[in-house]
């Protein structure tokens, strides 16, 4: 149900897919991100051990769509954060839903967290998210990963398959996670890492009906990804290991 | 559950900001005593307007001196990383008016000391490295060129003026340009200085003394000796710690170190700008930075060129030196060796100095004005941001063309040194202001004190107590030095004593009605200002 004033849902999920949508159909470079992208796009998640309510909304969109989408998200009733926005706006927006219901954080050009991964070229699918592979690397390169982040991972991963084929809207392409991070140690480091413990969680709370094993997923994963490729700044990285901190802390801000 | 032991708990997408504590303690290092700019001259200054002046021991005790003024700040800086920094603190410590106060000389320090490294460039930089050049490879337009560059008003402006515009197109280009073109700067600036350092180390008096007799006598000037004989004084020359001369070189030297809280003016775009440790590890290690290498620096050309001959260089109107170019650091390094590559990468590298040393003194005032802006304090529009750069376009250039009236001013008034004393004193006013804000904090707003970081405490008493105390007792002691030297502030005439607490009071005015009058305007347009102060601003 629509709000007097704004176009705004009432249910952040269902918010959210209009305003991805209407994205899409203005030919903008913007694509949902994060929790609720994985709403969107795994059944899974919408009832089961890791159904969970939403607090914001994420968005990546390209630097070339920035003006066009902050009038965008102007006209459907958003209210900027001016000082936030005027600080950070090279990098991150941020917007309040004119009730302070939820927010808008929106990232551009490269999600920026515990790693980076660089999101420019790819927020032009025909989905209203990023694609899969990249929603999946959004998720397991936090370093301070919560149980959010890992019951998202087990949905993704119970719901689609791995994919040898980038154009595959429909699976986890490969080929995108190998190029990734065969060139970044450290991020690869944390997806290993964090893909464990993906594991972990899938063994003490699987998802009924996953179309998919999450451990035999994870273990296809992993073995693709010391399979790929590295990068010569990989290996050199990777002589270092651990010995110096190789991932970001993001800070919360308050708003 | 074995994962759940180790997950972290997170409320919202987290941000990480763009300047690193690379990026912030450079900032510091190079707005605070800069190792080329400062050693190059400034330090050396000291030597024969104070006669008996131990540059060593007083480089080492500014830097003691600095600590508590450096926790207080890091203190206050973990507490409340707001864009603005102590027009936050202050503000919602003590007052509103106060916050302006203390901010404007803070903006007046950073404006100032913008202008001083632009004409920096033409006078003290790019003309000495000419005539110097000129000097070394026998090359007339390069002397003509750089004597120009230091005598010339027309070529002076045109340079200083050049570097004003260099500054405003980074500053535009966005946070991560500009620190990029900072750091890069510092790099290879301080890349030269280290080849100095190198060069004195490893060189021996008498190659220095040879080939700087030679250079002389192609000018028709003396050799070392004629040097130290035509400065009077100059021969029996020593340092002497308790002489007359440390205090008057304390504030000299202060009015460079004292600067390396700067930092908490980009504690906006600072990772993990609450983190305590974070704010001391940048101030402290630019001021162990700074201290050690000048240290370093001043140490090494005593060993090769020795006090007494360093002190007769730097005295005025010496009869027997003739070398065109002045008798600056990386000159007289340059001589050491005498070979053209190492003459050219010392140099050329001093010409880096100036840039990074404006980028960081003119950050401060335009994120102020950002944040004024936003508190209705200044017009709305100050506070727009380019749509392609995100960088507030509008505060860039007032800030800028403000600091270009400030160079013609230098330039035409020829009043550096006068500049630099303003600076000084400006500085010790805020720090003052600061220091009751760190004092009161506790008391007057422990429920943003109790879960701050500032929350610390030393034999039982909170810790900003003890470094508010000594920040504001040291400072009011740096405006007492100046009242009794003339050199510091006065242009050298005792007569203009008046100019301190005119300068002093021209603040405290500046700063109220830069509170009162918008808050009147605003008030006209149904706008109570007054309310923003009792909440922290958005980070």
């Amino acid at each position: 149900m629509a709000d007097h004033e704004t176009p705004i849902l009432s249910d952040i999920r269902e918010e959210a897919e209009r305003l991805a949508d209407v994205a899409v159909s203005l030919g903008l470079a913007a694509r949902l991100i994060g929790g609720l992208a994985i709403w969107l796009r795994c059944p899974s998640v919408h009832d089961g051990p890791f159904a969970r309510s939403y607090q914001d909304m994420d968005f990546a969109i390209s630097s070339a769509a920035s003006t066009k989408f902050k009038a965008l998200l102007m006209t459907q009733g958003y209210l900027p954060d001016q000082f936030f926005n005027g600080l950070h706006g090279a990098t991150r927006l941020y917007y309040g839903e004119p009730a302070g219901r939820w927010s808008i954080d929106v990232v551009i050009d490269e999600l920026v967290m515990s790693h980076k991964l660089d999101l420019r070229d790819r927020l032009d699918g025909p989905a209203p998210t990023i694609t899969l592979a990249d929603l999946l690397l959004t998720k397991l390169q936090v370093w301070e990963i919560n149980r959010k982040d890992l019951g998202d991972t087990v949905c993704l991963l119970a719901d689609h398959g791995l994919s040898d084929d980038d154009a595959d809207a429909e699976g986890i392409s490969l080929p995108r996670l190998r190029s990734v991070l065969g060139k970044d140690w450290g991020f690869c480091h944390t997806v290993d890492r964090n893909a464990q413990k993906v594991a972990e969680l899938w063994s003490q709370e699987p998802v009924p009906g996953a179309t998919h094993d999450v451990a035999v997923q994870v273990g296809a994963l992993r073995q693709a990804i010391e399979d790929a490729p590295k990068s010569r700044a990989w290996r050199l990285r990777s002589r270092v290991g651990e010995r110096i901190r190789w991932y970001e802390t993001p800070e919360e801000v308050k708003h | 559950m074995a994962t759940a032991s180790r997950l972290f708990v997170r409320n919202s997408t987290g941000l990480v900001r763009s300047a690193s504590a690379v990026d912030a303690t450079i900032f510091n290092a190079v707005i605070s005593a800069p190792v080329g700019s400062t050693i190059a001259y400034s330090i050396f200054f000291a030597l024969v307007a104070f006669p008996g002046a131990d540059v060593v021991s007083v480089l080492i005790l500014v830097a003691v001196i600095n600590i508590p003024v450096l926790i207080m700040f890091a203190l206050l800086g973990a507490s409340m990383p707001r864009v603005g920094g102590d027009y936050v603190w202050v503000s919602r410590v003590l007052s509103p008016p106060l916050a302006l106060i203390s901010n404007l000389c803070m903006i007046m320090g950073g404006l100032l000391g913008a202008a001083f490294f632009a004409k920096f460039f033409s006078v003290l930089a790019l003309g000495p490295v000419l005539v110097a050049l000129g000097a070394i490879f026998n090359n007339s337009h390069f002397i003509d060129w750089g004597n120009a560059f230091q005598t010339n008003n027309g070529w002076i402006l045109g340079a200083s003026l050049f570097m004003v515009v260099l500054q405003t197109l980074i500053l535009i280009s966005g946070t991560k340009a500009t620190f990029r073109w900072q750091n890069y700067s510092f790099i290879i600036a301080m890349a030269g200085t280290l080849v100095a350092f190198v060069v004195l180390l490893i060189g021996s008096q008498g190659d220095f003394f040879s080939h700087f007799d030679a250079l002389n006598k192609s000018f028709g000037g003396g050799n070392v000796a004629a040097v130290i004989k035509g400065a009077p004084g100059a021969a029996s020359a020593a340092p002497n710690f308790f002489s007359s001369a440390t205090l008057p070189t304390l504030f000299s030297i202060q009015g460079f170190m004292m600067w390396n809280f700067w930092s908490v003016y980009m504690s906006g775009e600072l990772k993990s700008a609450s983190n305590r440790r974070r704010q001391l590890s940048v101030m402290f290690g630019a001021l162990g930075w700074d201290t050690v290498l000048l240290v370093i620096g001043v140490v090494l050309l005593f060993r090769v060129a020795g006090y007494n001959f360093v002190y007769a260089l730097n005295a005025a109107g010496n009869n027997a030196y003739h070398i065109p170019s002045g008798p600056f650091y990386p000159f007289l390094a340059s001589l050491v060796f005498n070979t053209p590559i190492l003459t050219i990468i010392i140099m050329g590298s001093f010409l880096f100095w100036s840039l990074p040393s404006m980028i960081a003194n003119t950050f401060m005032p335009i994120r102020s004005f950002f944040a004024w802006s936003f508190d209705r304090l200044m017009p709305e529009g100050l506070a727009n941001v380019n749509e392609r750069t995100h960088s507030p376009i509008n505060a860039i250039i007032v800030t800028n063309v403000i600091i270009a009236a400030l160079v013609v001013w230098s330039v035409i008034g020829n009043q550096f040194q006068l500049v630099l004393g303003l600076i000084v004193l400006a500085g010790a006013l805020a720090v003052i202001i600061v220091g009751i804000a760190a004092v009161s904090l506790p008391g007057r707003r422990p429920d943003l004190y109790q879960a701050s970081p500032a929350n610390v405490r030393f034999l039982g008493v909170p810790v900003l107590y003890i470094a508010g105390t000594l920040s504001i007792l040291e400072f009011i002691g740096i405006i007492a030095i100046s009242f009794i030297n003339p050199l510091s502030v006065m242009n050298g005439n005792r007569a203009d004593w008046w100019w301190i607490p005119a300068w002093l009071l021209g603040l405290i005015v500046g700063g109220a009605l830069l509170y009162y009058i918008p808050r009147f305007i605003r008030a006209q347009q149904g706008v109570n200002i007054s309310f923003v102060y009792k909440e922290l601003p958005p980070e």
